[in-house]
This record gives C-alpha cells, structure tokens and sequence, in this order.
C-alpha cells in the first residue's frame, strides 16, 4: 500500500488503475454495460503491457438510460471509492420534447414556470422508491421549437427525472408530450466540453500497447484526483498519509492545511505533491492542538 | 444512432461550449450542425485496426 506520486506525473498504468475517463455515452447499451467493455479493455490492457497491476472493477457516474447519450465519467480501478462525490453532483441535460399536438405560442412562458423546486414521483420502472419528492430545477431555457419540438436545457438537481419533467410540460401546455432524444451535458464536475467516445479510449489504449506514444491516453484518462476537485481539501503530513493508509483518522499534529468549510462536511485529504489519500469528514478545525480533524470516509491508497 | 439532437460542428473554435440545435445549421455561427450523438459501439470493435490506421496515416 505505498502512496502515490503528484498526479500529472503519473504513468499510464497509474493513470488507468486510479483514473476516470469522461465517456461520452454510445446509444444502445447500458451503462453498466459500457463501463464493464472499459474495465475488460483497461485490463486486457494492462495485462497486455505487463504493467504488473491490473483492475478488477470500473464504475459510472449517475446511470444514463440505454438510449441516452453525453457525459458519462467512468472511474477506473480504485478511483471507484469515489462515487459518492458524484451523488449530491448538479446534472444538465438537452432534451427534446415531443409535444402531442402543435406547440402553442407561450410555451416559454409556461415551461419557465417549471424552474425551482418541483413535485416528482419516480416512474414504473425506476431504480428508486415511488415516493413522491422534491427535486430542484436550477435552470430551465427553452432553445428552440418547431412545430411540435421543443428543445430544452435543463440544468437540475440530482435524482431529477427528465422524463417525467417531459410529461409535465406536455400537460401543462395542454397538448401531452413526451420525452424525444435525450444527451446528458454535464455530471458536475466533468462537462461536455472533454468528452471522448469508447472508440477514442480503445485507440488511445492501443496507440499506447502498439506505438509506444502515450500522449492520447494522458489526454483521455484523468487523475482519479480530477473528480475531487471541486471538494474542499486538507492537507497533511506524509507520516500521516501513511497513517491514514492502513486505517487510522487524521489527527491534528499531522495536518499543515484546513479549508475555511463547516464542520461536517466532507474533505479530501491530500499528501503535499498533491496526491488524494482519503476522503473524509471535517470534525476538527484549523486551531485544533490535538484530537482528531478528519474522520475517515473511504482510504483511496 | 441518429439523434434529433445536433451539435454545432465548429463548437470547439467558435463556441465555448457545444451549441445544440435542431435545425441542420447552428444558430449562432452558422456552421453545419452534425449528429450529437457518437456512433454505437462495439466491444469486439471489429474495424478498429483499420480506424488506427486511418488515424496514423492522417497524423
């Protein structure tokens, strides 16, 4: 269990056994279809490059339906522990909506209601209890229509369904809808401006095993580190890493940095070059002498 | 898969983020707007040789 090296310095086999690849979503599969092809090809991978080290498991951020596509973060190896810093995590979306009968002429005004907290209860086939709940929409806008499209951006909270959102609307304009195509834009903090396809991910893998060029592959996997990032960080001691690796809470002594956040709220915790070592929570803060500052959460090295 | 959803093709010079549309020209800049969505993908990626070499030879 040895710690890790500052994350832009780390080699492709570090890279992909605690990295994340933000996927753009191919339409068909599953996605836990899809992230189980990139755990089977980052293995065969690193079996392939005798890199000593392999994966056994990939996850995904925030389950897209078979047919959606866009922003799909997939964590590679131990990067895995870290999806819960995607749950709480704003999604947004483009959605189309199929309107039942021809678009009437506020629909703007109409749909722009639906911004803020709104009622929800999951749908038949959902992974969630049918209770019914609140879910945040944080921003609404209308794109564009056509005679009976509608092409929606909706930036909302997580847990939110963009179908049953559809279906609201749709009543709500007095014509019926449904939702068309849907593509997800952003996963906070990944976003569709560094999306790569699975295609691009096998190439780079390839160009990597074959070519001996691993400038593709530096592109495409990130750091598990890049998931963290918009998670307030402490940061501590090497001793105290080590400390932390085989179990034991972040104790005062051992802390040089403490984020200006409330107590309770969950950290991460670094070594001074920059490498994650756990996730954690604030207990402590930054005058405390002793006792301990960071009850662990998940170990990451 | 053919996605109503368009995507400006000229999103990452003109744009900062990708402008979606579905109209077959991007409203904002003007340019074509192509399919959003990426191609469907196969883990066994039959044509995967080929693509590489396509890529090597435009490099």
């Amino acid at each position: 269990m040895s710690l890790r090296g500052p994350p832009n310095d780390r080699s492709p086999a570090e890279l992909l056994t605690f990295g994340v690849v933000n996927l753009d979503k191919p339409p068909g599969p599953s996605s836990h279809q899809v992230s189980g092809w990139i755990r089977d090809a980052v293995s065969d991978s690193l079996e392939r490059a005798d890199a000593g080290t392999t994966i056994d498991r990939a996850a995904h951020a925030g389950t897209l339906d078979p047919k959606v596509t866009g922003c799909l973060p997939v964590m590679l190896g131990d990067a895995t522990r870290l999806a819960q810093a995607f749950l709480e995590g704003q999604k947004e979306y483009v959605s189309v909506l199929e309107c039942h009968a021809p678009v009437p002429a506020d629909a703007e005004s109409v749909i722009s209601a639906f911004e803020g907290p709104i009622y929800q209860k999951p749908p038949r086939k959902s992974a969630v209890s049918r209770r019914l709940r609140v879910r945040e929409l944080y921003d609404l806008e209308v794109l564009e229509a056509t005679e009976r499209q509608v092409l929606l951006r909706i930036r909302c909270e997580s847990g939110t369904y963009v179908r049953k959102l559809c279906h609201d609307i749709g009543l709500a304009l007095g014509t019926g809808g449904h939702m068309g195509h849907l593509r997800r834009t952003a996963t906070d903090p990944f976003d569709d401006r560094t999306l790569h396809t699975a295609e691009e991910f096998l190439d780079a893998l390839e160009f990597w095993l074959e070519d001996d060029d691993p400038e593709p592959l530096h592109e495409i996997v990130l750091p598990g580190e890049r998931i963290l990032e918009h998670i307030p960080s402490v940061v501590i001691a090497e001793s105290a890493a080590r400390e932390v690796a085989e179990g034991a809470p972040v104790y005062a002594p051992g802390v040089l940095e403490v984020p200006d956040v409330d107590r309770g709220s969950l950290v991460t915790c670094y070594t001074p070059n920059g490498a994650a070592v756990c996730l954690g929570t604030l207990v402590g803060d930054a005058s405390s002498e002793s006792g301990t500052v960071v009850e662990l959460e998940r170990v990451l090295v | 898969m053919k996605s109503n959803i368009r995507v400006c093709s000229a999103w990452e010079q003109a744009h900062e983020r990708p402008v979606y549309t579905l109209s077959e020209t991007c409203p904002e800049c003007g340019a074509d707007a192509v399919n959003s969505a990426p191609a469907p993908f196969d883990p066994t990626d039959k044509h995967g040789e080929y693509r590489r070499a396509l890529k090597r030879r435009n490099r």
